[in-house]
């Protein structure tokens, strides 16, 4: 299965607003998947530092409401700079797949 | 004669002597709520003020310039450590003007009181450069802090209201190898803040509880998860540190070494919210 690497510090501003980083990568995210319908899309987030959980929050949300929350599970992979970083992605990717996944 | 209350013990960056300075404080917090003149405040006795007290004068002093009224704060004369530590923080060009603290100051163990807003990633860099300049902090002990503070800024940014945004201040401790970090804002508190989504809160000690627990979100904005605080204290355990949150007249205090505990002190009342962490920041 094909493996497409996305890396999240390229659309990643720790001085502007939360929303606009997190709405920014989700895009990427969402237009990868759109283009290859069977690879695996890796987000790297190495390299940033500095994100909280609002950041991730925003992130996941948006891909789960544009692609289908699915592919949270199926379709992307994750890889990190720290174990802080991981720490955090995966506290808000559980609360975030719980939420969705609910969702009517 | 004016009124005054006066902070005449040493606040030593503990949650028992955060709720007695808020405690003495009462007047002043009262006096906001009812439109009447301020109190004076007056530390003149004290022989030890840690960066908790500086934010929580200096968010008093801001709210009171905000507002057009007069807040007159009499500030430590000795000793001379403290006095220092008054002029390295801007206790003292906030409250009686003059020369603004040097930052960069080769001694300088603190950094300034700064006003908080927006992005937190503009607030983040003056924190580490200051560890930084006296230890060698390793990349994940960095990160620990550098996330720790954007969780505690973010929640300020999303959910406090805050018309002042925030102040913020921290001290490293070399004996210690630990820095001690303050952000105080002035704005609705935990509990109105949660109460937009979960009414059936009755009180700031639940309130805290929750936030400190995690999966409690005001939703302020759709996304939110109510994890920041979590992630905090999940990370002042891991190294060794302490968070105090203090919100109205709840304080709430984990550390490594023990369980979270939560408390209301009706003598206390804090409009708006402090947040007070310490990490170690080398193995």
């Amino acid at each position: 299965m094909d493996r497409i690497q996305i890396n999240a510090v390229d659309h990643f501003d720790p001085e502007s607003d939360v929303t606009d980083s997190g709405t920014q990568l989700a895009h990427r995210v969402k237009e990868t998947l759109a283009q290859s319908s069977d690879a695996i899309v890796l987000v790297s987030f190495k390299g940033i530092r500095g994100a909280a959980s609002s950041f991730f929050n925003i992130f996941l949300h948006r891909v789960a409401g544009w692609s289908g929350p699915e592919v949270l599970t199926t379709r992307l992979s994750f890889d990190f700079g720290s174990l802080p970083q991981k720490l955090v992605f995966e506290r808000s990717f559980q609360a975030v797949l719980a939420e969705v996944s609910n969702k009517p | 004669m004016k009124p005054a209350c006066e902070i005449d013990f040493n606040v030593d960056d503990t949650a028992s002597s955060i709720a007695a300075m808020l405690a003495r404080l009462r007047p002043v917090t009262d006096a906001f709520e009812r439109g009447d003149a301020l109190p004076s405040i007056l530390a003149g006795r004290c022989r030890y003020l840690g960066p908790d007290a500086a934010a929580i004068l200096a968010s008093l002093a801001c709210r009171a310039a905000h507002e057009n009224r007069q807040l007159s704060i009499h500030l430590p004369q000795e000793p001379p450590q403290l006095t220092s530590f008054c002029d390295f923080v801007g206790l003292r060009h906030l409250v009686s003007g003059g020369e603004p603290p040097d930052p960069l100051h080769p001694q300088n163990e603190t950094l300034p009181l700064t006003q908080t807003r927006g992005s937190p990633g503009l607030w983040t860099q003056p924190l580490i450069s200051l560890v930084k300049r006296h230890v060698e902090m390793g990349e994940e002990q960095e990160e620990y802090l550098r996330i720790g503070l954007h969780e505690v800024l973010q929640n300020v940014e999303d959910h406090a209201q805050s018309p002042i945004g925030a102040m913020m201040c921290a001290r490293y401790f070399d004996g210690l190898k630990q820095v001690r970090v303050a952000i105080v804002d002035a704005g609705v508190g935990v509990l109105q803040a949660l109460r937009r989504t979960h009414p059936q809160i009755a009180d700031t000690k639940t309130a805290l509880a929750k936030v400190l627990q995690g999966g409690f979100s005001s939703k302020s904005r759709d996304t939110n998860m109510g994890l920041g605080i979590s992630n905090l204290a999940l990370f002042v355990r891991l190294l060794e540190g302490s968070l105090v949150i203090v919100s109205g007249d709840a304080i709430a205090e984990t550390r490594s070494d023990r369980p979270v505990r939560v408390q209301t002190r009706p003598s206390m009342l804090l409009r708006g919210t402090g947040v007070f962490f310490s990490m170690r920041v080398t193995r």
